[in-house]
């Protein structure tokens, strides 16, 4: 500690980002290590899915041997690391089509689902936290606080059927389509869409409503906010022209946390349960079907995602707040 | 709190779930929950308090299975990852900046990396389904959050007086790591733990449901896969009790976490005063 503050701050912050990165590539190592080991575990045998009926030992060594069934553990690793870091993804081993072509259209089916669905989450959580904040203790907060609550204990499971049922169900509304997906024209999109949707925008609220509502309520004890609020400046203005703006920093962290496993997770329980055919069904069938080029693709570009996002987050704050980096 | 001192009642209610459920596995009751009859969807009665499902199965009886079984994964993982992470947080905030404090930010880093569905999913298709390697990924998922926070606490406390003072007094590192720290961080502790059993009670149903879970386990995921027929059949009873007792079950947690926290803060208070 004595030798590190006795450098240069230039010197200092060099040797912080070098360590960054160090440790950033050992979290992309490990990651795309234990992913491999668990994959390696072979459950199905594509050889035998692939051979076709009465197969030839010829053919079957040939089709092992595609499938780099012979190569030891290293030299498999090291050659799933280089086809993530090239994009040279291989095939299916169910659909024989190409990872890359299959990945590049599940990634947009789930950016049209997961992005608004996490902006309007964001934004109505932030919305309520203002609400609860500036009406502190009163009925509105009180409400928001049990709703928050009773929605953070509720299971992703139990929000699907409960709004399915309620939205879909011949004995209750009936308003939309229980499953599926439709891009024919704009309204079958829509139709089809608001279901995952809103049960995405219900995760999004219960995991950060209670948060923000308790930073903004933090921010307003603060001395600045205390001494506004003596001033006679109402409640709301505080909130709203002070805290807000205080805490923005923190919801943007937040939200950008939140998009790489929601955009290449692709919302992994709702795609899979309602069919849409984003990352997240496509890793689903691709697990379901012991298709390892696809799950592997998609785990060690998850993995090479969020790694990347967060050095990126921690090298901008140790820009942006040198101060708050130790 | 409740005040005057005394434990929550939430305290109570989860213990006796927890000797239920450890009664549960050593066979002592409840046994009998594969049990068909030949009464197919019967309504409510004196012999089957919830009705029985497609294969005469009684509801009630497999609700109660997979509650137990629920408890038991989840006081497994919530276990484990307090442990894993409460040994991770101690090394990389006790000597941080040190080596080995990068290797424990690389390992926290690539357990928050990857989704806990996820992970778990993948550990459950490559190991056949097992239930232990599920334990295994979501311990790992889980004991990341706890390492974070034990972490970031434990580098608040480096500076206090007592670990200055214990470190002027000639005491071992190795010792104030491990007999002076993990006290002071209990509260935490507790809380981290408690929310690890809702995230594994919560996950193994998620994995229940999508068919990820393999073998003769019975679940939440398992009954809120057959409550989702249901409801398309108009059988409402099921569902509801499934997905109240499932939602009962978290919330219980939630309020025991919170309890617990006011109290061991009010404790800590009066000590400290």
């Amino acid at each position: 500690m004595t030798s590190a503050r006795s450098r240069t701050p230039a010197a200092h912050g060099r040797r912080q980002v070098f360590r960054s990165a160090l440790v950033a590539a050992a979290q992309f190592l490990l990651i795309t290590f234990i992913v491999h080991i668990a994959l390696s575990e072979d459950t199905v045998d594509p050889v035998y899915q692939l051979a076709g009926k009465n197969p030839t030992s010829a053919e079957i060594a040939a089709l092992r041997s595609a499938f780099s069934g012979n190569d030891d553990l290293l030299q498999s690793y090291s050659g799933y690391v280089r086809s993530l870091i090239t994009l040279d993804l291989g095939h299916s081993w169910v659909t024989g089509q190409s990872v890359r072509s299959l990945l590049g259209n599940a990634v947009l089916v789930s950016a049209t689902l997961v992005l608004p669905a996490v902006f309007m989450g964001h934004l109505v959580s932030l919305a309520l936290a203002i609400l609860a904040a500036a009406r502190r203790g009163k009925t509105a907060d009180r409400i928001l606080r049990m709703a928050s609550a009773a929605l953070f204990s509720t299971s992703v499971l139990i929000l699907i059927m409960v709004l399915q049922w309620a939205l879909s169900s011949p004995d209750a509304l009936a308003l939309l389509p229980a499953r599926g997906w439709s891009i024919a024209s704009t309204s079958e999109y829509l139709t089809y869409i608001m279901l995952p949707t809103l049960v995405l925008v219900a995760l999004v609220i219960a995991v950060n409503l209670r948060f923000y509502r308790t930073i903004l309520v933090e921010q307003m004890a603060q001395s600045y906010a205390v001494f506004a609020l003596r001033q006679g400046v109402t409640r709301w203005r505080v909130v709203l022209y002070h805290a807000v703006p205080n805490i923005l920093g923190v919801v943007l962290v937040r939200a950008a946390y939140t998009l790489p496993p929601a955009v290449f997770g692709g919302a992994f329980v709702v795609e899979s349960y309602f069919g849409i055919p984003g990352m997240g069904q496509v890793s689903y069938n691709a697990l379901l079907a012991g298709d390892r080029p696809v799950a592997a693709a998609i785990l060690g570009l998850l993995a090479l995602a969020i790694v990347v996002l967060q050095s990126f987050i921690g090298w901008t704050y140790r820009f942006v707040r040198p101060q708050v980096v130790p | 709190m409740t005040g005057g001192g005394r434990w929550p009642w939430t305290l109570w209610v989860f213990v006796l779930l927890l000797l239920a459920s450890g009664a549960n596995a050593l066979g002592w009751w409840n046994v009998d929950w594969r049990g068909a009859t030949e009464s197919m969807y019967a309504l409510p009665g004196v012999d089957h308090w919830l009705g029985t499902n497609r294969l005469g199965q009684d509801t009630l009886a497999r609700l109660t299975q997979s509650l137990m079984n629920a408890l038991r994964l989840g006081l497994a993982v919530g276990v484990c990852a307090c442990f894993l992470g409460v040994v991770l947080g101690v090394i990389g905030g006790f000597w941080h900046g040190r080596l080995v404090d990068a290797i424990v930010e690389a390992l926290i880093g690539a357990g928050e990396a990857l989704p806990v569905y996820f992970l778990a999913a993948v550990f459950s298709a490559g190991f056949g389904g097992s239930l232990f390697w599920i334990g295994v990924a979501l311990t790992i998922s889980f004991s990341t959050g706890t390492a974070r926070v034990v972490r970031a606490r434990v580098l608040e406390l480096s500076d206090t007086e007592f670990i200055v003072t214990a470190g002027a007094l000639g005491i071992p590192d190795w010792r104030i790591a491990c007999a002076h720290l993990p006290g002071t961080l209990l509260p935490m502790i507790l809380i981290q733990g408690f929310f690890s059993i809702v995230g594994a009670i919560k996950a193994e149903a998620v994995l229940g449901f999508l068919s990820l879970t393999h073998g003769d386990h019975m679940g939440f995921g398992v009954l809120l896969a057959e409550s989702a027929q249901d409801l398309i059949g108009g059988r409402l009873l099921a569902p509801v009790a499934v997905c109240s007792s499932f939602f009962l079950l978290v919330l219980l947690i939630h309020s025991l976490a919170e309890d617990m926290a006011d109290r061991i803060s009010d404790v800590w208070r009066f000590h400290g005063a």
